[in-house]
């Protein structure tokens, strides 16, 4: 067991319960209580994962895959709507998204693929296909959801793996020439009868464009968490003290936005210093794949670091505008359940790939 | 872990195979690794720079008080104040730093009698960092909070709506409400009415445009609105509303319905009772009414244009008339025959079902359509947006027969006078409006001819001069009218009451030139002044209409026939 990232994850967890103590305005049940029940159950949810015989998740890897692009197109069909989408499974009282699944089921079967494909093969074209395929797929069931943010990263976290396993530097370049390519297509189809992206996408990238231009809209919340980050300044306003947030002017300030209650609160080196914790899990994960020595533990744990890395990236990126507002939640930390359990899932299986990393396979 | 790395990028290692393949492995994630740290450091320069930047927050802040504060004024056409904002101040708290928490709320509801002593005990003994106490309040209660003399009370400045005018047309305006509130201004949004028809125009300061003109009239609606609420009060009517439009551009100088409210404190909407009860129910746009008799101008308009008959043409007023089942009667025998004209001024149903079995129901409903009858109306009131008119799908004969005369068809008062707009002014279609000099006159279409629209003149004259509106007094002016009178429907037991009715008079004036179309419609009146009760319009709507027109002519610089 990799004990200092075990304590890392359990310190953020707990800063975590802190903030959503604190944009409750000190009510405890509201939302603390509840995310700590969710987090002790996805804690031992990682601990048992973690010690399950990393050669069983080899085998689940094509499963949970398939099973996740199942929930997709099932969720495209019978999915709930929530916030003007259709990305959520309901199941009594528990409602998640199928996309949470699919972000691991990838990472899984493209580790395995490259684990079972031979060295030699990995550049040749054919072989570079079919795991585009794999990536492809899944994304092209998010974004009609609709789900830009969560497309984009699936797809990232792919061609990350991809990039890993030793995929010719040339595939990547050529992939990078296309995409202004395609950023264009898409604006260009804006409007004409084959849209390729929904107008409420368009409005989130607008919005992104240009905030102020419609402040009460869907750059409310950007404008808002900007004057909560700016007045913030570099020590916070203190515990609990955030007017910003405290006054009810930021929407979803205990789930997507909230880093800015924590940037405001604590300021400039709070938000750093939670950034730093982030980054230290990350570089565990690293060097744990550096040093494992099974292909399918390694590859494993940068796909699921990656995942990891996009969540916060995209989260925290997001609020400080720099990228358009995706809905994608602080990880370990946004009030929510079905992203918690799917974050404590994956480090229990780089917990597993980690302490069966000296099982050499071939 | 740094002699692993190091290991890496020493070109020892390149000789052997195995070790090359794990190298380019391990480089690859040294390249993961590193675009990752060239991330944070880019989140963590975005955030230095909003964190220490201290004129990016500056520009923020104020940015983000404009649009809380300074939301436009609206005027009326003659730029006399209809909305406007004042400064008052809010009153909140920081529980925490409060000394004596059970004298400061004591002092509190001594100042504020019309709050309970537990809503300032609950708010100031709570946890919180800070309570909202009251959103606005006066310069006197101000400084009767001052004089408490306790630390932990603090005044936040804000503008707030205020509609000088009180009830005067409330309707159009419509009223507003804070949105977000902070300590040092609260955002104003509109509710209904212009107000939230216009809320983004309105928010927007320095483009240019510092107020909204509105088409109204304050001095002619505050008249209006004074002899309606008097009418009701004499006939005992249940509500009514005006509409008065300028009949060459559709724009309104009075929009009146009553009950009316004080946008000031605008109530609630009251979902228990029939919502066409509530004082916040625009009869003159959200209600839609059959009626009536007000109808029979399109049908001998259309007639007269289509030149199935002339004024002079004797029509068959035989009765009864049964169509599909159902008996047509007029309210008293006319005779075996009358003429197209005195159709009209007699208000005989059988004789405009003939005209119409003349035109035909598909000719019928589509001129019904051109004057506007069958859809929504453009007025600019968010109101308007939910109004559709309620007419048969399909148009057989029955159908066709009652809405000839304005039955099973029903419209609101803004519907009726913009048909009789269109009718009067040369014969084209306009477009309800409530903004001065917005209208658009470069694009008329004609929907019947300059000839016709005379004719219409002159028999809405007739009317008025030998028939079912000559009993009133207009004070001299030349006037012309429609009168209806329709029985309700009864929605519970079906069919209709047989005492309730609608009563609408639809006028033009001066007749000569037809510049003003007056509707007023009465909901469930009854002229117990006489001897007799009435209920007929010519009873009802008729005299007050009459008392209004002269009464507003002389501000519209209108001359008498003398």
């Amino acid at each position: 067991m990799h004990w200092p990232l075990v304590i890392l994850v359990l310190v953020i967890g707990t800063f975590g319960f802190i903030m959503l103590y604190s944009v409750a305005e000190g009510d405890f049940e509201k939302w603390a209580r509840p995310q700590i029940e969710r987090f002790v159950i996805g804690f031992v949810f990682m601990i048992i994962i973690g010690l399950i015989h990393i050669d069983f998740w080899r085998v689940c890897s094509p499963f949970v895959y398939f099973f996740g692009i199942f929930l997709l197109i099932f969720v495209l069909f019978f999915g709930d709507y929530g916030g003007g989408a259709r990305r959520w499974l309901e199941f009594g009282s528990f409602r998640f998204q199928p996309s949470e699944i699919i972000k691991v089921g990838l990472v899984m079967f493209l580790a395995i693929y490259y684990d079972w494909l031979q060295p030699a093969k990995v550049s040749k074209i054919f072989w570079v296909c079919i795991p585009a395929t794999i990536i492809l797929l899944p994304t092209a069931l998010v974004i009609p959801q609709p789900d830009l943010g969560t497309g984009t990263l699936i797809a990232i976290t792919g061609l990350t793996i991809m990039f890993v396993a030793g995929v010719h530097y040339l595939y990547f370049l050529g992939g990078l020439l296309l995409l202004p390519g395609l950023l264009g297509l898409i604006f260009y189809s804006r409007g004409t009868s084959w849209q390729l992206v929904t107008d409420y996408q368009f409005g989130r990238i607008d919005t992104f464009l240009n905030p102020t231009h419609d402040p009460l809209g869907e750059g409310y919340q950007i404008t808002q968490s900007k004057i909560a980050l700016g007045s913030g300044g570099l020590e916070g306003k203190g515990f609990m003290q955030g007017s910003q947030s405290q006054l009810d002017f930021l929407p979803q300030k205990h789930t997507d936005f909230i880093f800015t209650t924590i940037a405001e609160e604590f300021g400039f080196f709070g938000g750093v210093g939670l950034l730093l914790m982030y980054s230290v899990i990350i570089i565990f994960c690293i060097v744990s794949a550096t040093t494992n020595k099974n292909k399918f533990g390694s590859l494993l744990t940068i796909g699921l670091t990656t995942v990891f890395f996009t969540y916060f990236f995209i989260n925290i990126a997001a609020v400080t505008g720099m990228v358009p507002v995706t809905g994608v939640p602080l990880p370990l930390i946004s009030y929510g359940g079905s992203a918690m359990l799917v974050v404590l899932g994956t480090f229990g299986l780089i917990q597993s790939a980690h302490i069966h990393r000296l099982l050499k396979r071939d | 872990m740094e002699n692993e790395f190091g290991s890496i990028v020493h070109p020892g290692n390149v000789n052997e195979p195995e070790n090359y393949k794990l190298s380019n492995f391990r480089f690859r994630l040294i390249a993961i690794l590193t675009a990752f740290v060239l991330v944070f450091c880019l989140i963590g320069t975005q955030m230095i720079i909003m964190a220490m930047n201290p004129d990016s927050k500056i520009i923020q802040t104020e940015a983000n008080l404009g649009e809380i504060s300074g939301r436009k004024d609206i005027e009326d056409r003659r730029g006399k104040l209809l909305a406007t904002n004042i400064t008052v101040n809010a009153l909140y708290a920081h529980p925490h730093e409060i000394i004596d928490k059970n004298k400061v709320v004591i002092e509190l509801a001594n100042i504020f009698p019309d709050l309970e002593l537990q809503f300032f005990r609950d708010k100031l003994m709570s946890k919180k960092p800070f309570v909202w106490l009251r959103k606005t309040i006066s310069p006197k209660q101000q400084q009767s909070v001052k004089d408490i003399g306790q630390p932990g009370l603090y005044f936040g400045p804000r503008e707030m709506r205020v509609y000088p005018n009180g009830k005067i047309a409330s309707h159009a305006l419509g009223g507003s409400r804070f949105g977000n509130e902070r300590v040092d201004g609260a955002e104003v949004i509109g509710t209904a009415g212009v107000e939230l028809y216009f809320d983004k125009f309105l928010r927007k300061i320095n483009d240019g445009d510092s107020k909204l003109e509105l088409s109204i009239d304050v001095t002619i609606q505050s008249l209006i609105e004074q002899i309606l609420k008097d009418g009701i009060g004499l006939m005992g009517a249940k509500g009514g509303s005006v509409v008065l439009m300028e009949s060459k551009t559709g724009e309104i100088l009075s929009l009146a319905s009553f009950p009316e409210f004080d946008p000031n404190r605008r109530p609630k909407n009251l979902f228990k009772d029939d919502p066409a009860n509530s004082p916040i129910f625009n009869r003159a746009v959200q209600g839609i009414y059959e009626l009536g008799s007000v109808f029979k101008i399109f049908t001998v308009a259309l007639a007269l244009d289509e030149k199935v008959v002339e004024l002079g043409t004797k029509v068959n007023t035989k009765g009864p008339l049964r169509i599909g089942g159902r008996r047509i009667s007029d309210h008293k025998y006319f005779g075996p025959s009358l003429t197209v004209e005195e159709v009209i001024v007699k208000s005989s149903n059988i004789g405009t079902v003939r005209i119409a079995n003349k035109i035909g129901s598909v000719r019928l409903k589509e001129f019904y359509k051109q004057l506007g009858l069958l859809e929504k109306t453009s007025l600019e009131l968010p109101e308007s947006k939910l109004i559709v008119p309620q007419f048969p799908k399909k148009w057989k004969s029955l159908e066709t027969a009652t809405a000839s005369y304005g039955h099973g068809i029903a419209v609101s008062p803004i519907h009726l006078a913009v048909a009789y707009s269109s009718l009067v002014n040369g014969g084209y279609k306009v477009e309800p409006t409530l903004l001065k000099n917005q209208a658009k006159v470069e694009s008329r279409s004609f929907i019947i001819s300059e000839t016709t629209s005379q004719l219409v003149r002159s028999l809405l004259g007739q009317v008025v001069v030998k028939g079912t509106a000559k009993e009133s007094n207009f004070g001299g002016y030349n006037v012309g009218g429609k009168t209806g009178t329709a029985e309700k429907p009864d929605p519970i037991r079906g069919g209709y009451y047989e005492d309730k009715v609608i009563s609408t008079f639809a006028s033009v004036f001066p007749i000569s030139t037809a510049d003003y179309v007056l509707v007023v419609t009465l909901d469930e009146p009854e002229n117990n002044l006489g001897s007799e009760s009435f209920r007929y319009a010519s009873k009802t709507a008729v005299p007050i209409s009459a008392k209004m027109i002269s009464r507003i002519a002389p501000l519209l610089g209108l001359k008498t026939n003398e």
